[in-house]
């Protein structure tokens, strides 16, 4: 029988169609009944003579052999109805392929009856995203389904479908109408855009978790590494393990349940182990060593190091037990497959559970051999590399190095990659760092001035209520600088005004007498207290004896962050002064900046502006521990004005360090001469409502903001933003005056 | 004042107390020379157990005052009271112990203020003598007087310290928690459980004391090891005793109770 029979031949008249139809026919046949077979045959030929050249046809004919088996009978015609219907009637014909490219991915990621779902979901994506320009016959194709498609392991693998329509509705809300934007959110490029899957993803973060696995690694063995989280599904690192290397833990950003234990207690046990490693391992000279030994010398040297963390905390061995596999001991056959892993799993189990499955003779062997050295309670590595050796060559086989290997179930997910055992005295590129290839390509790619990475801050959407994760992103930077003389003559200027400040300050320096009442000896009688007691004498009861006051000096503990809006604005001269606002701006801060200098307060100056939400600028002008000196004073002779107002990512970010500050009271004194606005915001009010909600996450965090606006217009939106924190000085040219003052009369 | 009977602040039954070293040895050789001691160490790991200890071994009445921030001076040395005849003088505490010589013991001495201490240190030097001064009466220690103090350097504030002068009036004694293995048997004793979970126990109580200056002020006190004892030793479940007795009173940080479940699991399993 030749194989020509065995199959019909298709119905097409491109030469690659055939091509492709004869290496799956094969498979084709094998997986589906005949049902599908028919399908599978018609849905080919249909799809090559729809106009749409050879393209459609081969990605179908390759990846429905596999969709048709696992949604089984009418599934493939369902595709094809959805494909043709749905895709190719609309302008979005080029994204069929990667449509059809997807249900490779698919089968393996959603259940066999969510297949409507799937198709529901890119209809849905479709339709929201294609759309046509009223009055021109012409309707544009969906700018983002290529991009999403790209995506869909990623997606499917790590999220719900709702939360996939999360997703895709936030990028819908924010992008619909700006086709770039929405490509670059669609295909996960963009910070907002995964902050968003971030936030949808079945798991626990990492990030979430941090301060307790931190506290647990302190609390048993006294340790105190660092943590730098990778992510396997951004980074496409699936098989990348945890290890510790430079007292820095490096483990994957997010763990979902597994077995039955939640994620917190995942990384509580892989904490466990790398600090067992830490504890009981010494290194092991590589290089004679070959990688199937090394393999096997780990799973013994892990089993060590684990048998004697598990004298000191026992209750480690339930939780390690519970996250390593159990496999069935003959679902590998070794004639067909390389059994290494399935063994070394066997082997892995069996070491530690005393109540393992497991049969074969020297894995019982070795088993004891350990337990063995275990009992002695003296073992090194080293013990673990001769266990290892033999282990190996006892039981190795031909099949070994076969390509084909047995991975299911042979993964330990909280073990590292044990490079700490090798010594490599050698260069090898075994190692797989990720971290420096990362960090080399941000290098790479970031010109010069940004070196600092960006702060994301969540921006308030307050059409929808809700956050718009890591939306702006705030550049810090130290101000530019020049020449200091400037301020100075400024303060010579004003020297009347320094003087009547400086009677103001003297008066506050004695700072404040609080009276504690109730003392039974104290600088004065306290007369209420006092008659009272006399009551009581006449009443025959026993009087308080502490009838005095005392006084105790109140000490002044006050952080103070000026914020300053450095946008164009500023630059407009005013009234008839020939002064711009900077200027006298300029002529505020410094006084301010003096009489604060006076006070000893905790002070700071910084500036902002802003230039889209991708380019959030923060300068900053005085540093809290910074004294009034020279290097403060060119900073501020070289105030600039120029860009928008982004007001609510500045006093976050400014809130970030002012909140750092150990004080009492903390005042953040905004200085603007206008309504927030960026060129990127068509609506005024958003960012209005944006700054008010930065204002109460300030406030609610114990800090005090307080505006002074230099618009006269102002009282249209600031009590918006501010509530009743603010004022508004209409006389500009009296600002240098009023700014110090106001700023002595919030602080007494 | 005749009638006044100071044998009823001698101590009964002999307080158990486990020695980490020679620390009896100290404050007997400091007691025959009236020596003024301070004691200092964390919360419950013994200090007042001690102290009555050694008062029972010495066969001493002992009057112990707790601290707070509103003790005055006259809640100390005494005061006037009235009664229906006029005015009656009563003694304080440390007047009591001065002038019919027992061991006075100010516990937690910090809490009060520092300018009430100061009554304190005629007693404390060369005089060993008291001014009355309401009353107009000095008042000679009584031989077997002496004066002991304690206080917690754990959660010393910058505010909360004592005057140098005050300091260096007495002779100094540290405690801290015992070794691991004394304070299991401490516990074993104490508590009736067996000396497997006592052992754990104190391995949690470690672990609580790792995280001190990390979200916990002070770690598990033997004091409370014994409470967890003896729910365990009266038939509740470990982890459950464990949370009443370890978690629950050190913290209301979640976080780290969600640690110290890690630590309970790690080490009972």
């Amino acid at each position: 029988m030749t194989k020509e029979i065995l199959y019909q031949p298709l119905d097409c008249s491109f030469e690659s169609v055939q091509e492709v139809f004869s290496l799956n026919i094969e498979q084709a046949t094998e997986k589906l009944s005949e049902k599908s077979l028919s399908e599978y045959y018609k849905g080919a030929e249909f799809l090559s003579k729809i106009g749409q050249g050879d393209k459609l046809s081969i990605a179908f004919l390759k990846t429905m052999p596999w969709a048709g088996e696992y949604f089984g009978d009418g599934s493939i015609k369902k595709i094809v109805d959805f494909a043709y219907n749905k895709i190719c009637r609309t302008p979005n014909k080029p994204a069929v392929e990667g449509f059809l490219d997807s249900f490779i991915i698919v089968v393996e990621h959603i259940n066999k009856d969510q297949l409507d779902e799937y198709l529901d979901l890119i209809e849905y994506h479709l339709s929201e995203t294609t759309f046509s320009i009223h009055g021109i016959h012409d309707t544009h194709a969906s700018p983002s389904l290529k991009a999403m498609l790209g995506n869909m392991r990623l997606l499917l693998e790590q999220l719900e479908f709702n939360g996939i329509y999360e997703w895709i509705n936030y990028g819908l809300r924010y992008f619909r109408d700006h086709p770039e934007r929405q490509e670059e959110y669609f295909s996960l490029s963009t910070a907002d855009s995964k902050a968003v899957f971030q936030r949808q993803r079945k798991g626990l973060l990492f990030s979430d978790i941090e301060r307790p696995i931190n506290l647990f690694q302190r609390a048993l063995w006294k340790t105190d590494f660092m943590y730098a989280p990778y992510s396997p599904d951004f980074e496409k690192l699936e098989h990348f393990h945890p290890y510790l290397e430079d007292d820095v833990i490096r483990l994957p950003d997010i763990y979902e349940e597994l077995n039955g234990v939640n994620a917190c207690r995942r990384y509580m046990a892989l904490v466990a182990h790398l600090i067992a490693h830490h504890q009981f391992t010494t290194k092991i000279v590589a290089d004679n060593v070959s990688p199937q030994q090394r393999f096997f010398t780990e799973v013994f040297e892990d089993a060590r190091v684990e048998y004697l963390a598990i004298q000191e905390y026992p209750g480690l061995k339930r939780l390690w037990l519970s996250l390593i596999p159990i496999v069935d001991e003959f679902d590998c056959d070794d004639t067909q497959q390389s059994c290494l892993r399935h063994r070394a799993i066997m082997l892995t189990r069996a070491l530690i559970d005393d109540n393992h499955p497991y049969k074969n003779p020297i894995i019982l062997e070795y088993v004891e051999k350990f337990k063995v050295l275990m009992a002695k309670g003296v073992s090194t590595s080293s013990d673990s590399l001769s266990l290892g050796l033999g282990y190996l060559i006892k039981t190795r086989s031909a099949s070994d190095a076969l390509g084909k290997i047995y991975f299911k179930n042979t993964e330990v997910t909280y073990r590292d990659d044990n490079r700490s055992i090798w010594l490599f005295i050698e260069e090898f590129d075994e190692e797989d760092n990720i971290f420096e290839r990362q960090k080399k390509s941000e290098d790479e790619d970031e010109d010069q001035v940004e070196v600092i990475p960006p702060h994301y801050y969540d921006e308030w959407d307050y059409a929808h209520k809700s956050y718009k994760p890591d939306w702006a992103a705030v550049y810090e930077r130290l101000h530019t600088h020049t020449d200091a003389s400037k301020i100075d003559r400024i303060l010579e200027k004003h020297s009347a005004l320094v003087k009547q400040l400086k009677k103001v300050l003297d008066l506050l320096k004695p700072q404040n007498k609080k009276r504690i009442r109730y003392q039974e000896e104290g600088a004065e009688l306290d007369l209420d207290i006092a008659l009272r007691s006399v009551i009581d004498i006449k009443n025959g009861t026993q009087p308080d004896t502490r009838i005095n006051v005392d006084f105790e000096h109140d000490s002044r503990s006050v952080s103070v962050l000026l914020l300053l809006d450095l946008s164009q604005s500023l630059n407009e001269v005013v009234g008839d002064t020939g002064q711009t606002i900077l200027e006298l701006s300029q002529e505020a801060v410094s006084l301010l900046a003096w009489a604060v200098e006076q006070l000893g307060d905790n002070f700071a100056i910084a500036g902002f502006n802003s230039d889209t939400r991708q380019k959030v600028m923060y300068y900053h002008i005085k540093g809290y521990s910074e004294h009034w000196d020279e290097a403060v004073k060119s900073r501020l002779a070289d105030l600039k004005a120029e860009l928008s107002t982004r007001m609510g990512a500045a006093i976050r970010h400014g809130a970030h360090y002012l909140d750092m500050q150990q004080s009492d009271k903390k005042l953040m004194l905004i200085l603007t001469d206008g309504e927030p606005a960026d060129i990127d915001m068509h609506d005024p009010k958003a960012l209005i409502q944006d700054a008010h909600k930065a204002v109460q996450e300030v406030q609610q965090k114990g800090m005090y903001p307080y505006c002074i606006s230099l618009d006269k217009k102002a009282d249209e939106y600031i009590a918006d933003i501010f509530g009743n924190n603010y004022s508004v000085i209409d006389r500009i040219e009296s600002l240098p005056k009023e700014l110090p003052q106001l700023f002595l009369s919030l602080t007494k | 004042m005749s009638d006044f009977d100071i044998n009823q602040f001698k101590i009964k039954l002999e307080p158990f107390y486990e020695a980490q070293s020679n620390e009896a040895e100290l404050y007997t050789a400091a007691y025959n020379a009236r020596l003024p001691v301070m004691v200092k160490g964390p919360t419950g790991c013994g200090k007042s157990r001690f102290i009555e200890h050694m008062a029972y071994k010495l066969g001493k009445p002992i009057i112990t005052v707790s601290c707070n921030e509103d003790i005055t001076a006259s809640d100390l040395i005494g005061r006037y009271l009235l009664d229906a005849n006029g005015t009656r003088w009563v003694d304080g505490p440390l007047t009591l112990a001065a002038r019919h010589g027992a061991i006075c013991y100010l516990d937690e001495i910090v809490e009060a203020r520092q300018d009430t201490m100061v009554v304190i240190h005629s007693l404390t030097d060369h005089r060993r003598e008291l001014m009355l001064d309401k009353k107009g009466e000095l008042v000679k220690a009584h031989p077997d007087f002496q004066l002991v103090i304690s206080y917690n350097p754990g959660y010393q504030s910058l505010m909360k310290d004592l005057k140098q002068s005050t300091k260096q009036r007495f002779t100094g004694m540290d405690f801290d928690y015992a070794s691991a293995e004394l304070e299991a048997s401490i516990v074993t004793t104490e508590s009736g459980v067996d000396a497997d979970t006592a052992a754990k126990l104190v391995k949690l109580a470690q672990t609580t004391r790792n995280l001190v200056g990390h979200g916990l002020d002070e770690g598990a006190s033997t004091r409370l090891l014994n409470y967890a004892g003896t729910l365990i030793a009266s038939g509740v479940e470990v982890k459950d005793a464990c949370h009443m007795a370890l978690v629950c009173p050190i913290t209301d940080d979640v976080e780290v109770r969600t640690t110290m479940g890690g630590a309970i699991d790690a080490i009972f399993g």
